[in-house]
């Protein structure tokens, strides 16, 4: 018999801001670094987490909770996810950076597809508003873009 | 740095990305079709070195919409989709007889007299293969294992010489030149040649034997003399 949720043990997590979030255990380990650390029994509470916030975390383990949710349907699961990476592009941006740190796989599918979504039909000074990001290329180079790409985007 | 702003009441954040590790903007830019990874890599810098092996593969996808590529006579082709995405693109390589025989992975095999060569009408890359024993085909079939860019291409034409006979060029990355097998077919065994393939075996044999270890050329035919 598998341990049901109510039963199952508690871990402490702690964001880079000093917040303190109690969570389930079969949540927290689809964090692959934190299932190394309980695997090697080095989970003892509270985690630190350098660096996700705690704002950021409780949306982290929002996701996990979901996805470790065993009665939840594929088709459920896909219009949760939907909704969830509906955020600013300042949301996502954490949320990327922390599944990455935290090694989740399935969630940093997720948000990587919602930027490639992001970026589908715009044209590169759209994107670069959109990631507030700056053209760091020489005229020449971006001369040479524009020249090569000048079929793409008349 | 995050800036705060006001958007409809609602304080949004504006985040910098352009410190995002290049991992994830590859994984990013491998989600991207053909037309989105030009604009993706147009950004700055880093978006364009971490997407610099980004291959558009989704558009291999079987649910993507198919492109198609129109040449004629002159440089002017025409890159459509059933989307009626049209593009105008000038492709130089392709004029003047350059007849397309087969095409895997964003890159054309052309042959014009006699000479066959790679071609990425993207990225305007060209890569030479060694002449070609014959300076014209007919009845011809290309196939190509994998990308010119990777070590083990392996590059199969097969052609009608004679009434009588096939003939088979095979060439592998880093060969100076085609090897040629030729084989009894007339043309009421083998009609129509319909399909080339070129696939590498499984490699567990021993490693004396892996650098050849592959088969080429499946031939279909009309069987209808047999």
């Amino acid at each position: 018999m598998s341990l049901s949720p109510s039963t199952s043990k508690m871990l402490s997590l702690k964001s880079s801001d000093g917040k303190v979030l109690e969570v389930e255990e079969h949540v927290a380990v689809l964090c692959e670094t934190i299932k190394s650390l309980v695997e090697d029994g080095c989970a003892d509470s509270p985690i630190p987490l350098a660096n996700v916030d705690g704002a950021t975390l409780g949306n982290v383990m929002e996701w996990c909770k979901k996805h470790a949710d065993q009665k939840a349907s594929a088709d459920d699961l896909e219009d949760w996810d939907a909704e969830f990476v509906e955020r600013d592009q300042g949301e996502l941006y954490h949320l990327i950076m922390a599944a990455n740190y935290l090694n989740i796989k399935g969630l940093l599918d997720l948000i990587c597809q919602k930027v490639a979504d992001m970026i589908k039909g715009k044209h590169p000074e759209k994107i670069r508003e959109i990631f507030n990001i700056e053209n760091d290329f020489t005229p020449e180079q971006q001369e040479q873009i524009r020249k090569d790409n000048s079929w793409a985007f008349e | 740095m995050d800036k705060s702003h006001k958007i409809n009441g609602k304080v949004a954040t504006i985040r910098d990305w352009s410190d995002i590790p290049s991992d994830i903007l590859s994984s990013i830019g491998d989600r991207l079709g053909l037309i989105e990874l030009l604009s993706f890599r147009s950004a700055c810098k880093d978006w364009r070195s971490s997407s610099s092996s980004a291959s558009a593969c989704i558009e291999s996808f079987p649910n993507h919409k198919p492109w198609f590529l129109l040449y004629g006579e002159n440089s002017q082709c025409l890159l459509y989709n059933q989307s009626n995405e049209r593009y105008t693109m000038d492709i130089p390589e392709l004029q003047g007889g350059a007849t397309c025989i087969a095409s895997k992975h964003g890159w054309l095999l052309l042959f014009q007299e006699g000479m066959i060569f790679f071609f990425c009408p993207f990225s305007r890359a060209k890569i030479g293969l060694p002449q070609f024993p014959c300076s014209e085909l007919s009845d011809h079939v290309a196939a190509f294992s994998s990308p010119p860019t990777s070590e083990d291409c392996i590059v199969s034409v097969i052609h009608r010489i004679d009434d009588h006979k096939l003939e088979v060029n095979v060439i592998h990355r880093g060969d100076n030149t085609w090897t040629n097998h030729t084989m009894n077919f007339s043309q009421q065994v083998v009609d129509t040649i319909t399909c080339a393939i070129t696939s590498h075996l499984p490699d567990h044999t021993n490693e004396e034997a892996s650098g050849s270890s592959f088969m080429s050329h499946v031939l279909v035919g009309k069987p209808d003399a047999v």
